[in-house]
């Protein structure tokens, strides 16, 4: 556990659009051991697609990362993936580093077979000389994620699958080339709940499989308490607390964390209605001064609009950042 | 149970409806085109046996739509005198009855020939059907050198954006600005010389040419003029597929799965080749035929105003062009070479319209909807 397999260091990601400057991360800085699964939580916007984007350079113009260094450790060497020039952060993605999207029905060209697909993964990293032994590779492929009767669904197009089997296809693609980080978007989000549990249930299985590091991007409490290790919660582009799971839901420090955790809906405490947290998330154009979470907080002070504060730990592996603490 | 898998099947063999004449006839060419297929690559038609049901149900919405009939109709007739007109031409283009009999000169209609003859003496129908190919060659030919070229620069365009994107379309806007019609005069006035120079050193591509036109060796001298148009009217036409390619790359660019594409680390160049294009090409296709009947038209503008074939090379614009000094004495050889100009115009439109309906699968079944089943299936 004590073996970092990603470093992010002040990872800072900005789009330039018409209406201004977005801040989407600003120094968004955690480390992610080998083996482990790690969520990153937080609401709508809050930036959590944006980072996981921004590890392999995917952030589309007008997004830019500005600064930040994401050291990738393999073997005893380290590599920094932003200094990286695309012919050779190609390298990396997919074979060292996949990705899971969100949305199974659309993360697939409706124009190609699911076999070609899983195919056409391998062949991009070299795992096979042509299309055609791709596409014998893809049923074994098909077979470790479940899929039934692969070797017919090989040739099946993604309108001829329902959302459960698309996205098995999807983790398919993913762990083709064996990555070491496998980085799930939300990958339960556009499912129902039936076939969320088997999707969480089969990427559980791959990780032990395979070995891989998860980095899971969620919203849903559930499905971190279910499948992480440690969690970063993130507000408004920043990270405001960090911890294992059973301090996050134990002993949360943060008073947004508080609120996410109130939101939750419990099956043992009977209550009238959910607690909400009031007001709603900040623009990022001109984020508030101080702590970006200080017009909804119900602790804050003079300093809390004055003062930005800092991921400090305050336990043994316990981040937070707030004055109030 | 049973009904859901007849309905499969009848999707698979089309044999479930109640065909008309058309769709017989639709059907009888496929199945020739199929058994083609078949004879030179073994097991096709069993491989591809949904593929085949799709091009039938293709024609069978086709045939539903009269105006896409009659384009159809229009079309093939055009294409089929395009390639064979030449050679069923009464009398070669450039045979001049004039200097054995000089009452040809300017006879009506019926007299001499069916459609009269031009101020050589020529036989109308003769060029008329000469000029099919020349149209239909300079057509197709600017069509392939255009729109790959336009195709290619709206992806890069699109799909990386930016700076590029900027420069590609600003230089689009600069072709766009001009009438397209004034700017392919322009080069068509000016490329002749140059390219007179590279046919006469290349043998092998003047051959081509007169290949391609039908024409003798005599004629070699006049090749670069056509030469001349082709070029300046492919200039003129990409930046408007620049545009429309630019215009779905960018939706296109945005889909989930081009960045799946990306995260897979696939190049640009394949992502752009293999997941965009094919899924844009579609409405460009439909463009391209909607397309057809204005590079007809630009092209027999051009030679009416005198760019272009010089006689004794067959065009239609052209034998409008020396038609208009007779006018209106000589009223054939304006009307006929008119109307066909017309039909083949049109007849390009209807079908890319027609098409546009079939290939848009929303559209299409509507249209599907009207082909009745056998056996008094429910619709």
């Amino acid at each position: 556990m004590t073996d970092k397999v990603l470093e992010v260091k002040n990872l800072t990601v900005h789009f330039y659009t018409y209406a201004g400057v977005v801040k989407a991360i600003e120094n968004v800085s955690f480390d992610v051991y080998r083996g482990e699964t790690f969520a990153l939580v937080g609401e709508t916007g809050c930036g959590k697609s944006v980072t996981a984007r921004a590890l392999t350079q995917l952030i589309e113009s007008p997004g830019r990362i500005v600064e930040g260094e994401v050291y990738y450790h393999k073997n005893g060497e380290s590599v920094d993936l932003l200094k990286l020039e695309e012919e050779e952060i190609r390298k990396y993605r997919g074979k060292e580093i996949a990705y899971i999207f969100q949305d199974p029905q659309s993360s697939l060209d409706p124009l190609y077979s699911v076999g070609f697909q899983v195919s056409e993964a391998l062949y991009a990293h070299n795992k096979v000389k042509s299309i055609k032994e791709g596409i014998r590779k893809a049923v074994d492929i098909l077979r470790t994620v479940l899929m039934p009767d692969p070797e017919k669904r090989v040739s099946n197009y993604p309108h001829e699958l329902s959302g459960g089997m698309k996205q098995r296809v999807t983790i398919g693609i993913g762990i083709s080339n064996d990555p070491k980080i496998l980085i799930a978007d939300e990958p339960t989000t556009a499912l129902d709940v039936t076939v969320q549990a088997q999707i969480l249930n089969l990427i559980k299985e791959m990780k032990r499989k395979y070995g891989a590091t998860v980095l899971l991007i969620t919203h849903d409490m559930g499905v971190v308490a279910d499948m992480a290790d440690r969690v970063a919660v993130m507000y408004a582009g920043k990270i405001v607390e960090l911890a294992d799971v059973f301090s996050i839901f134990k002993e949360p420090i943060h008073p947004y964390t508080e609120g996410l955790l109130k939101a939750v809906p419990n099956p043992l405490i009977k209550i009238e209605r959910l607690e909400t947290i009031p007001g709603t998330v900040p623009s990022l154009i001109n984020p508030p001064s101080g702590c970006r979470f200080n017009p909804r907080c119900p602790l804050a002070s003079q300093i809390c609009r004055a003062k930005i504060p800092e991921l400090e730990e305050v336990k043994n592996g316990h981040y937070v950042a707030c004055h109030n603490r | 149970m049973q009904e859901i898998h007849e309905g499969q099947e009848g999707q698979k063999t089309g044999e479930e409806y109640q065909r008309s004449i058309l769709d017989r006839i639709s059907d009888f060419f496929i199945e020739v085109l199929v058994s083609l297929i078949s004879t030179v690559k073994k097991g096709w038609r069993e491989k591809n046996r949904s593929r085949v049901a799709e091009w039938k149900l293709m024609f069978y919405a086709l045939n539903r739509s009269p105006p896409g009939v009659i384009g159809l109709f229009l079309v093939t007739i055009f294409v089929f005198l395009g390639i064979f007109g030449p050679f069923l031409a009464p009398y070669k283009y450039n045979y001049f009855p004039i200097f054995e009999n000089g009452d040809t000169y300017l006879s009506p209609p019926g007299q001499f020939f069916p459609l009269g003859a031009d101020h050589f003496g020529r036989d109308l129908v003769s060029l008329l059907l000469q000029g099919a190919r020349t149209s239909l060659v300079i057509s197709i030919i600017v069509i392939i050198l255009g729109v790959p070229l336009g195709i290619v620069l709206g992806l890069v365009a699109g799909y990386f954006g930016g700076k590029i994107d900027e420069l590609i379309m600003r230089i689009t806007d600069m072709f766009l600005a001009f009438p397209p019609l004034i700017l392919a005069i322009a080069f068509a006035a000016v490329l002749p010389e140059r390219i007179s120079y590279l046919i006469n050193n290349n043998p092998l591509l003047q051959q081509l040419l007169l290949w391609l036109f039908a024409l003798d060796t005599r004629e070699a001298g006049n090749l670069s003029r056509l030469l001349a148009v082709m070029i300046a009217m492919a200039i003129v036409w990409w930046p408007g597929y620049a545009r429309i390619t630019r215009g779905s790359t960018l939706t296109e660019r945005e889909s989930l799965y081009v960045e799946s594409a990306r995260a897979i680390g696939l190049s640009s160049a394949k992502i752009m080749a293999k997941h965009i294009l094919p899924n844009i090409i579609g409405p460009i296709l439909v463009y391209v035929t909607l397309d057809f009947g204005s590079v007809v038209l630009t092209e027999a503008g051009l030679s009416f105003l005198g760019l272009g074939a010089t006689p004794p090379i067959a065009d239609w614009g052209r034998i409008v062009y020396d038609g208009s000094q007779f006018f209106p004495k000589a009223w054939w050889l304006i009307i006929f070479p008119g109307s066909i100009v017309l039909l083949d115009v049109l007849g390009w439109n209807l079908l890319g319209d027609s098409l546009r309906d079939v290939l848009d699968p929303k559209l299409r079944r509507s249209i599907e909807f009207k082909v009745k089943r056998k056996k008094g299936e429910k619709t």
